[in-house]
């Protein structure tokens, strides 16, 4: 996003300082208007408690497949998602089900977990989060 | 008049409302949300199992030297915040089990043996995860983490000076009175 910002340019290089001082260098740069790119920096809990899941993971890409949490009582998906990096960085989105239902909807809770960028399926980055080898990560049950 | 009520007042208050509750004729009866599920469902497993954001990892280590028995009478908290996470032996016969809680890893929080016919019931406090049982074995308890927010790089302008620092009246004096001598 451009932002076009008013920016007095009060602190130079001390030989620019000098040179202005001395009549060598312009007086035109120490107040200019100049367009300076402000990445806005998004919070991805804070835009699913605003906006709701479903609008956050609009706007990411699906990275490979979803695969099926083995050790889910329901064998629900899971799904790994890479949010756009100029608002919410280079981290990518796990996403995936809670294993027990809730006890007034009977229904399964979506969780979001930010896992780094080095996982390549939804099974990795699960197993990062507990800092378990993948080839390890073979879950019986989940509750 | 104020007066403090006891852990004894509350449990009879808690018991009267239950009794008022059951004697209700509605269509959909209330339950208790804080009640957990009978233990004969807890399929007891020895393998990876995970409950909310801990996990159960079956490992072959040797467990540390300050280890200790788990009582039975009582459930052992190893994690407090949210709705918690405890331990609670389970032991018959021979059966034992012996736990060290870990401090100086991200990840392992405590480290289990369990021996014989124990069985180690992880359960939670507060409600929501239905418990775990686990089998005979060594296991690490992880928790679970995430990675850290992400903080974008402080937008630097190349035009300003990276120390921070101006040329002062002092330094614009002496550069000035350096370059008289210089051209003198």
């Amino acid at each position: 996003m451009i932002v076009h910002t008013f920016r007095p340019y009060t602190r130079s290089p001390w030989l620019v300082s000098l040179g202005r001082g001395l009549g060598l260098h312009s007086t035109q740069r120490l107040i200019r208007i100049r367009p300076v790119e402000v990445p806005i920096v998004r919070d991805f809990r804070a835009d699913v408690a605003q906006y709701g899941i479903g609008a956050v993971l609009e706007v990411c890409e699906l990275i490979g497949e979803p695969e099926v949490d083995e050790g889910h009582p329901a064998k629900l998906n899971r799904a790994l998602w890479r949010p756009p990096a100029d608002n919410y960085g280079p981290d990518l989105i796990l996403d995936c089900f809670n294993g027990t239902p809730d006890e007034q909807t009977g229904l399964y809770e979506r969780v979001l977990l930010r896992v780094p960028d080095t996982c390549r399926t939804p099974r990795e980055a699960a197993s990062w989060t507990y800092g378990v080898d993948a080839d390890a990560y073979h879950l019986v049950r989940r509750t | 008049m104020n007066r403090t009520l006891t852990d004894a007042d509350l449990a009879v208050f808690a018991d009267s409302i239950a009794a008022d509750m059951a004697a209700l004729d509605v269509a959909e009866p209330v339950r208790p949300t804080r009640r957990l599920p009978p233990l004969t469902d807890v399929p007891v497993m020895g393998g990876v199992q995970a409950q909310g954001d801990v996990l159960i990892l079956p490992i072959d280590r040797a467990m540390p030297h300050w280890a200790q028995p788990l009582p039975h009478d009582r459930a052992i908290p190893i994690v407090t915040t949210g709705n918690g996470h405890a331990l609670r032996a389970l032991t018959r016969g021979t059966g034992r089990v012996d736990w060290a809680p870990i401090h100086d890893d991200g990840h392992v929080i405590a480290v289990v043996h369990i021996a014989g016919d124990a069985v180690l019931l992880l359960e939670q406090p507060g409600g929501g995860h239905t418990p775990l049982a686990v089998g005979a074995g060594c296991y690490e308890i992880r928790r679970q983490r995430e990675a850290a927010p992400w903080a974008p790089a402080e937008h630097r302008d190349p035009w300003q000076d990276p120390s921070g620092r101006t040329l002062g009246a002092a330094g614009a004096l002496f550069v000035a009175a350096a370059s008289v001598v210089v051209v003198d």
